[in-house]
């Protein structure tokens, strides 16, 4: 079992322009992108989107290969969607009937149309994660958010535990592996068996990942107190984030696409 | 149990950006009842080929087979019923195995192995029980404690016994000692010494202490980035390849190193000594043919 095989979230090293944008643009534009993916009303308005996404992928110069994989974990979620849509919207002209089941003309639209606007939206989402790091990915969140530390918002507490948690990530799964592989010496079997069995089977690996787990949050506490750590106030960036020409396009595109797509519901022949 | 290692590759992450080579064509054979050192840097690849050793990493390229004592062979780094049940022979203790514990008690812990090899529950018991008496844990004393509650050391020594208790012909350590103090560092490496001798099991020890490999390994493999750069006795390698040894940024045992550094003094010392007793008869011998 290849627990490394997730792109969801992880970072792929390069240096396209779509890498060397500022953190805050890539999050606001990729925000207006989710967003216009809920306007959207018709297949043909979907193209747009498609395109918007395709260029942004082109110039990523991440190969689509790898985007694709992103899918992996979520596929059932979008299959059991699409499967829900198709069985269970009732109008349109009945193209098959099975006892209390109807398959419609509307429900095949509906169930494609969905489909397509969660893959959008994944590799939408996962293709700012993969161009940008972690933790300018943070750092631009908190800057983000920061004007909100006026009326009570925790900001750069809420970035600092994003952080640790993304930074723990690949720590934890290498764990994982490790553990996994320990116990597989000694004869755990973590993929056959019933369900019942498989579950038992993660005892071995749960137990000692959570001892890891715990002892890790000790010794970072103790680090970060050691080095005096004590919140957000008062304290400079050694990363000043500016806002440049790339930026500016980038925003530039993303108003204008954002203002085709809504446009698109006024025309329906779009 | 022989162990024959052919031409093995492994590559992490392939197609991608961070692509790594982390074994690059590594082919020689482990003896049975050998007990082999394997030296080198951090990700010089010697974890990942003992982990393709005891099957728990599907090789890129190249075998490894296990050749029984009546000749017959089985390819080990494939799927398949008969190569899991070779791949049951071969044991492996993971760097820090300690983080390994898992259940109430020790000894439910150390049943763990035996019980996943379908034994009975006497049989679990009792080699549970052998296991613990090997790297000297009293089983009636700390059977019944939860592992978490034993010290560094014993933890360590617990997990060893987890590996045991499953009789594995050829036993690999991962760095067994990492984190230990020198005293709980030569315990563990007597205990592997007496664990060998009782057993009749071959050994593979993963370290990058040269002087540990120098005392108790018979042959020694030198790792440098993903390949095998040397393979021989640890008198061999330390003694013919120094220069080499040192290039590559590894340590040599420290007898070598002393009598080196009296002989680049300008002492007329034979720096080909391994051994502690040797290598004292050695600074007599110069100091008294310089006194004549």
């Amino acid at each position: 079992m290849a627990v490394r095989d997730i792109t969801l979230g992880q970072y792929f090293p390069g240096e396209s322009c779509i890498h060397r944008l500022d953190p805050r643009v890539k999050i606001v534009c990729t925000f207006v992108y989710l967003i216009s993916l809920f306007v959207v009303k018709s297949f043909s308005a979907f193209l747009l989107c498609i395109l918007f996404l395709g260029t942004v992928i082109a110039l990523s110069k991440i190969p689509f290969k790898f985007i694709s994989k992103g899918l992996k974990p979520v596929i059932f979620l979008i299959i059991l969607t699409m499967v829900i849509n198709l069985f269970f919207v009732s109008t349109g002209d009945v193209l098959a009937k099975l006892g209390p089941i109807t398959i419609t003309k509307d429900g095949i639209y509906r169930a494609l149309f969905m489909g397509l606007r969660l893959v959008l939206l994944i590799f939408g989402s996962s293709l700012m994660t993969l161009t940008t790091k972690p933790i300018e990915l943070t750092d631009g969140m908190e800057k983000l958010l920061s004007p909100l530390a006026k009326i009570g918002l925790p900001a750069h507490e809420l970035a600092m535990m994003m952080t640790i948690a993304l930074r723990f990530i690949p720590t934890l799964l290498d764990e994982t592996d490790k553990i996994m592989k320990a116990q597989t010496a000694r004869g755990a079997d973590f993929e056959n068996g019933s369900i019942k069995e498989k579950a038992k089977a993660l005892i071995p690996l749960l137990v000692p990942l959570f001892v890891s787990a715990f002892r890790i949050a000790g010794d970072l506490a103790m680090a970060m107190e050691a080095r005096c750590y004590h919140g957000g106030s008062g304290r400079t960036r050694m990363h000043q984030m500016k806002l440049g020409k790339g930026d500016a396009v980038a925003i530039a595109v993303t108003v204008i696409y954002l203002a085709l797509v809504i446009l698109s519901r006024q025309l329906p022949l779009l | 149990m022989q162990i024959r290692i052919e031409d093995l590759s492994k590559i992490y992450s392939p197609g991608l950006p961070y692509e790594t080579k982390a074994l690059d064509h590594v082919s020689f054979t482990v003896e049975a009842g050998e007990f082999i050192g394997i030296i080198g840097h951090t990700g010089s690849g010697k974890t990942t080929l003992v982990q393709s050793i005891a099957g728990l990493l599907e090789p890129s390229d190249g075998r490894i087979v296990s050749v029984h004592a009546d000749g017959t062979e089985t390819v080990i780094s494939q799927k398949g019923k008969e190569s899991a049940l070779v791949r049951r022979k071969v044991g492996i203790v993971f760097q820090y195995p300690e983080y390994q514990l898992f259940e109430e008690t020790v000894m439910k812990d150390v049943c763990f192995g035996p019980k996943n090899q379908g034994l009975s529950l006497e049989e679990q018991k009792e080699r549970a029980r052998a296991a613990l008496d090997l790297v000297g844990i009293d089983a009636d004393d700390k059977g019944e404690v939860s592992p978490f509650e034993l010290s560094g050391g014993q933890k360590r020594r617990v997990a060893i016994a987890g590996v045991l208790a499953m009789r594995p012909e050829v036993l690999i350590l991962d760095e067994p000692t990492a984190g230990l103090d020198p005293k709980g560092h030569d315990d563990i490496l007597e205990m592997i010494r007496r664990i060998r001798q009782e057993m009749d099991m071959s050994i593979i020890l993963v370290s990058h202490n040269m002087d540990d490999v120098a005392e108790y390994a018979d042959r020694v493999l030198v790792m440098n980035h993903g390949k095998m750069v040397f393979l021989g006795t640890p008198k061999e390698v330390y003694c013919e390849h120094e220069e080499a040894l040192r290039a590559i940024g590894l340590d040599i045992p420290s007898c070598p190193s002393f009598l080196w550094q009296l002989k680049n003094r300008g002492m007329d010392v034979d720096d080909n000594k391994l051994e502690f007793e040797e290598t004292a008869q050695e600074i007599i011998r110069a100091v008294k043919s310089r006194w004549q």
